[in-house]
């Protein structure tokens, strides 16, 4: 299964989920394949960051859906998390971790995933119920509708093939770019306020309100 | 944690509007880890590392609420690169409540390397903190923890020590 396809697989099931985006070649191919509603993504350049961030998104915003499309190096790095989501399980974040068994930006070396060591299996045997590896595109529309039925957390990771897709237009934004477009997308489908600009200002709202 | 002192930080943090709280616990604010855990107004987030607790945090300040994390100032060592990559990379800001251990008047050892490590770490990062030694500052410094934050953009801590926790 290439990555490209399974993300499109996702990105055509979703509507206004809010996904967090691991980084590596994902990002890029993310972009493409979801590419409405914009702001509705976070691509996050920290590595280990991925799951406790949308984990944190999800407890701010309780009613919308939150995935994080993670990755082998980054979930090895905090495999922590695993623990925290175990005894939380928060019905509105599922977790899908693109399992390449490799570091792809440093030219493929070997990841754990590559011997022994199994990310699914870590997930059940912590305590996440029916977490599972998926291996083909078939599966793959499987979990994703799955995921986004029914009122649970999901933890599916999704093995692939190497190989980034190179054809894709480029994503253009930096880092704080993609947080301002995320944070004004919240803004926008919540009718909240999360950056109040000049506060003191009559009729300015503060943060956290109501608009 | 002094008497009275962990119902000062519990107020401080309802007044700034916090309703998440990561922890990691550690002896010196024993107190506070444990009316955050029995207190309805907060979603108490236990987590397994300060780096995590950091980007829970983070995320909650995506969605306009506000999070704190609290820790040992140890744990300040352990989450720098992910503040590093919340804060610096992408704007993200985490206020953080820790214990400072290894200050003046230190009774442990093995505590003397948090000291040692902690305002040199904090300057580094470029994160202003505040020093609280006195029972009268710790609400106002926890709010104005909170206003800096939303304003830089960017991570603050509150340090507490003296006679408030040694």
């Amino acid at each position: 299964m290439k990555r490209y396809e399974a993300l499109k697989v996702i990105a055509d099931r979703l509507k206004e989920e809010l996904c967090i985006v691991s980084l590596g070649g994902i990002q890029n191919e993310w972009f493409n394949a979801r590419s409405e509603p914009k702001g509705a993504n976070l691509y996050l350049m920290a590595l280990g960051c991925h799951i406790p961030l949308a984990l944190g998104v999800a407890l701010g915003l309780p009613h919308r859906r939150v995935i994080c499309l993670d990755t082998d190096g980054s979930v090895l790095l905090n495999l922590g998390i695993l623990a925290t989501l175990a005894n939380r399980r928060p019905k509105n974040l599922s977790v899908i971790v693109f399992d390449n068994e490799m570091y792809e930006c440093n030219g493929g070396l070997p990841s754990h995933t590559s011997g022994e060591f199994d990310i699914a299996g870590m997930a059940l045997g912590a305590g996440i119920p029916e977490a599972r590896s998926v291996r083909s595109l078939g599966e793959m529309r499987e979990a994703a509708d799955e995921v986004l039925t029914t009122d649970r957390h999901h933890f599916i990771v999704a093995k692939i093939e190497a190989g980034t897709e190179e054809s894709l237009p480029n994503k253009l934004t930096d880092g704080i770019e993609d947080k301002y477009l995320f944070v004004r997308y919240i803004e926008e489908s919540e009718k909240v306020v999360v950056l109040p600009g000049l506060t003191g200002e009559a009729g300015q709202p503060g943060r956290g309100r109501k608009r | 944690m002094k008497k009275g002192c962990a119902d000062l930080v519990i107020q401080g943090l309802k007044e700034a509007g916090v309703s998440i709280v990561c922890t990691l616990p550690d002896s010196y604010l024993k107190e506070v880890y444990e009316k955050v855990s029995s207190d309805a107004d907060f979603e108490h987030v236990p987590v397994t590392n300060e780096g995590e607790g950091a980007s829970i945090a983070a995320g909650v300040w995506l969605t306009g609420k506000r999070a704190a994390l609290i820790m040992e100032n140890s744990g300040l060592r352990v989450a720098t690169e992910s503040l590093s990559r919340l804060g610096l990379t992408h704007g993200i800001p985490v206020v953080m409540l820790m214990s400072y251990r290894g200050d003046v008047g230190e009774d442990q050892w093995y505590a003397i390397p948090h000291g040692i490590t902690m305002e040199p770490l904090l300057q580094t990062m470029r994160i202003p903190y505040v020093i609280v030694r006195k029972e009268e500052e710790i609400q106002r410094a926890i709010g104005n923890a909170y206003k800096t934050a939303d304003t830089s953009k960017y991570h603050v801590a509150v340090v507490f020590s003296g006679e408030i926790v040694q």
